[in-house]
């Protein structure tokens, strides 16, 4: 161990713990025990050379002594009263005015050689407290106080004359270099301190500058995120426009083409119609994604039939399943009840799914798979799609959810896609709080389970169904939960419509229509028997012609409304003639316009779901 | 007949909405901008408005507003029609008065269940 490192430790040794803490304290500290160490050493020759000197050194050069070497005591008594640091030195500051006072008193007065230790007063004062006010004015005072106590007593008095100044050569050689010695190495110190200070410094100004770039990254790579939404919500927009054109006149053309009966341009401007979908959709997926991402998706949470949602899948994605000679299995042995999650989005991973695998499988198998799990004391839900297609490699899978990923590119050139649908899905389904997971063997196929939270058992209030919604539930009647939709395995509950109607063609068309779209149409040409059909077959509505011989449309309506087993049965009147205001308050619902087609099928049935959110309690007008 | 009063800036939009309704057996006039619109929904009384959001000087916001505001046209129910498919604009479009809100491009089937909806409600609310 070297010298420095030894005195290192003895002066925190002798450093008080409580006062090494604070960085600026312990370096003061250090300097009061390293100036107590050394200084009688550098001061020592001085009373050594008097007692040589003088020929009567009693009994001032002991009292100078014992000032001097007095210093040393403070190290122990240091040691034993740590918390006595501030009294102890200014006891010692004073203790060195008094030895540098006492030995210029007693050899040579004001002109004494030992005035010069003076100069180490403020040196170690402002060393040992800091420089503050009560330090600068202790000192000040002491050196105000000291001189011109030396100078009064020079006008006054005399100094007693111990050794002449002219033979104290020697005496002010010693000073000198004891004061320069001391006063060199604290220069030394404290030149030490401002270069570390500087250092300092400079690394703060260093960090500072970091800071400030990284916040200038910061903010700009949130402008430019903020650019890239606004970019994203008026690109949508500016995409939206010219496709309101497309799909919009490509129906015109295509209605015109069908009533020409023009069989080529019917199957081109199909084309047309559905590239155009395509876009709209992949234009959509884009929003969304940029939605997420922005954090402004909005999900419309609410009660969701599952029962009903996989009979809907059923129904629809049927043909898409099929599109590669793949058969499609539904296995859902359970029935499934309510969950919390937005329906629509809900549904749109779900047929991402599937139109996946639809694209990855040919000749195969896809199977939707439901289920209700139970993982740590939750209940889950989960949908699977499982195919027997190309499969997906583990690192494939890892990339599967980012945006715009595909498997690999050559996958994407030959299979199409934006790589959108996966990742929204995922999103979509993090959002409702579930995720979606993957299982995939190279040339075996694969099987994404979307899994969603349920709540415990009978906690959602069933949705109302649109027939009860002039009934007054009580809420008793609501928390009755579980009206399954019953169904066979893999067979769809097709929505139910009573259609009356004399005109035996119209019943034609209108039944075609309505199971063209999907529904359950009953149709009937007697007036008479309207009531009773819709007394049991309980329909989801009815659709009624105003001209019946015999039997006015408005007296059919009107029983249908007085009888309690039908009344909440939604009633659309078809018509020729414009008689809205007369229906409605006749207690219909609205009405359709003759003569029928396929997209007023759609309206009437989407009319009947609007009326559904948004009416109000309905008003039933007899009479 | 039902009377449709479309109000919508660009011209294809207005050819091809406009076009694809009358085959569905409406009646359909058209505004070009927010003041015309709103004069022309007190001129013709239509049955029912179909208001683009995002016109010109006056928006399809304030548009709807000043129909609201007048006693003879405040019945008349405004769907909103806009391209911008954010939960704000819909908002927006609800605050200002708009029975219902639907995105551009019109899926027809859709857009004329909101207008049979909008047009039995407003049918209710004279009856009351």
């Amino acid at each position: 161990m070297n010298i420095v490192a030894r005195l290192q430790s003895l002066t925190d040794w002798l450093t008080p713990d409580h006062l090494k803490g604070d960085l600026h304290t312990r370096k003061r500290v250090q300097m009061f025990v390293i100036s107590h160490l050394f200084g009688p050493f550098i001061a020592a020759p001085i009373p050594i050379f008097l007692s040589f000197a003088d020929p009567n050194p009693l009994p001032h050069v002991p009292i100078l002594a014992a000032s001097i070497f007095g210093f040393w005591l403070f190290l122990p008594l240091l040691k034993m009263f740590p918390r006595a640091y501030v009294p102890m030195a200014l006891v010692s500051v004073l203790n060195l005015t008094f030895a540098v006072l006492w030995g210029s008193f007693n050899y040579g007065g004001t002109s004494s050689p030992f005035l010069m230790w003076f100069v180490l007063t403020p040196l170690l004062a402002f060393m040992y407290f800091g420089s503050n006010w009560s330090t600068r004015l202790f000192v000040g005072a002491q050196i105000v106080l000291g001189i011109g106590a030396f100078y009064g007593f020079y006008l006054l008095a005399s100094f007693p004359v111990h050794i002449p100044v002219e033979d104290m050569v020697v005496a002010g050689v010693l000073s000198a270099l004891g004061t320069t010695t001391y006063v060199f190495v604290m220069a030394v110190y404290y030149a030490n301190v401002v270069d570390n200070q500087s250092e300092l410094v400079q690394e703060i100004t260093r960090h500072q500058d970091t800071l400030k770039m990284l916040t200038d990254a910061k903010d700009e790579a949130e402008r430019a995120n903020g650019a890239k939404s606004d970019f994203l919500a008026k690109m949508s927009h500016e995409l939206r426009t010219p496709l309101n054109a497309v799909l919009g006149y490509s129906e015109i053309l295509l209605e015109d083409a069908e009533l020409d009966g023009r069989g080529e341009q019917i199957a081109d401007l199909q084309k047309i119609s559905a590239a155009g979908k395509h876009l709209l959709a992949m234009v959509n997926d884009i929003l969304d994604i940029s939605k997420i991402e922005a954090g402004k998706m909005t999900l419309n949470i609410e009660p969701v039939d599952l029962d009903a949602l996989v009979a809907e899948v059923d129904a629809t994605a049927r043909p898409l399943a099929a599109k590669n000679a793949n058969s499609f299995i539904i296995d859902s042995p359970e029935t499934l009840g309510l969950i919390e999650a937005d329906a629509t989005k809900l549904r749109q991973a779900v047929f991402n799914l599937i139109s996946n695998a639809a694209k990855f499988t040919h000749n195969g198998r896809i199977t939707m798979s439901t289920r209700k799990l139970r993982i740590a004391n939750q209940n889950w839900v989960e949908i699977a799609i499982s195919d027997t297609g190309i499969g997906i490699s583990k690192e494939q899978q890892q990339a599967l959810f980012s945006n715009f990923t595909q498997a690999n590119s050559k996958i994407a050139a030959t299979y199409g896609g934006t790589g959108l649908g996966l990742a929204l899905s995922q999103n979509i389904c993090k959002l409702m709080g579930g995720n979606i997971s993957i299982e995939s063997e190279l040339g075996h196929g694969s099987r994404f389970a979307i899994r969603l939270p349920m709540p415990d058992e009978a906690v959602i209030e069933a949705p109302v169904p649109a027939q009860q919604s002039t009934l007054q539930l009580t809420p008793a009647m609501r928390t009755v939960v579980a009206h399954p939709v019953v169904h066979a395995r893999g067979e769809a509950p097709r929505k139910r419509f009573l259609i009356v109607d004399d005109d035996r063609p119209f019943l034609e068309l209108a039944e075609r229509l309505f199971r063209k779209e999907g529904y359950d149409p009953i149709v009937t040409d007697a007036p008479q028997s309207a009531l009773q059909l819709a007394r049991t077959m309980q329909p989801a509505a009815i659709f009624l012609d105003i001209m019946m011989p015999g039997f006015d449309g408005w007296d059919v309506l009107a029983a249908l409304k007085m009888d309690p087993a039908t009344s909440h049965i939604p009633v659309l009147m078809i018509s020729i003639l414009d008689e809205r205001a007369r229906a409605i308050q006749a207690g219909a619902d609205g009405v359709v316009p003759k003569p029928l087609d396929s997209s007023k099928v759609r309206a009437a049935v989407a009319a009947l779901q609007s009326a559904k959110v948004a009416r109000p309690e309905r008003r039933v007008v007899n009479g | 007949m039902t009377l449709v009063l479309i109000i919508e800036d660009n011209p294809i939009n207005r050819d091809v909405l406009g076009r694809r309704l009358e085959r569905r057996g409406y009646a359909i006039r058209f505004a070009e901008d927010g003041p015309s619109g709103v004069i022309a929904a007190g001129v013709l009384m239509p049955d029912v408005i179909l208001m683009d959001m995002g016109l010109g000087e006056m928006d399809g916001g304030e548009a709807t507003r000043q129909i609201k505001a007048d006693p003879r046209t405040a019945h008349i129910p405004v769907i909103a029609l806009t391209a911008s498919a954010f939960e704000t604009d819909k908002q927006k479009a609800l605050a200002a008065g708009c029975i219902d809100f639907d995105t551009k491009p019109v899926d027809l089937a859709r857009l004329l269940g909101k207008m049979e909806a909008a047009l039995a409600s407003a049918v209710r609310q004279a009856a009351v």
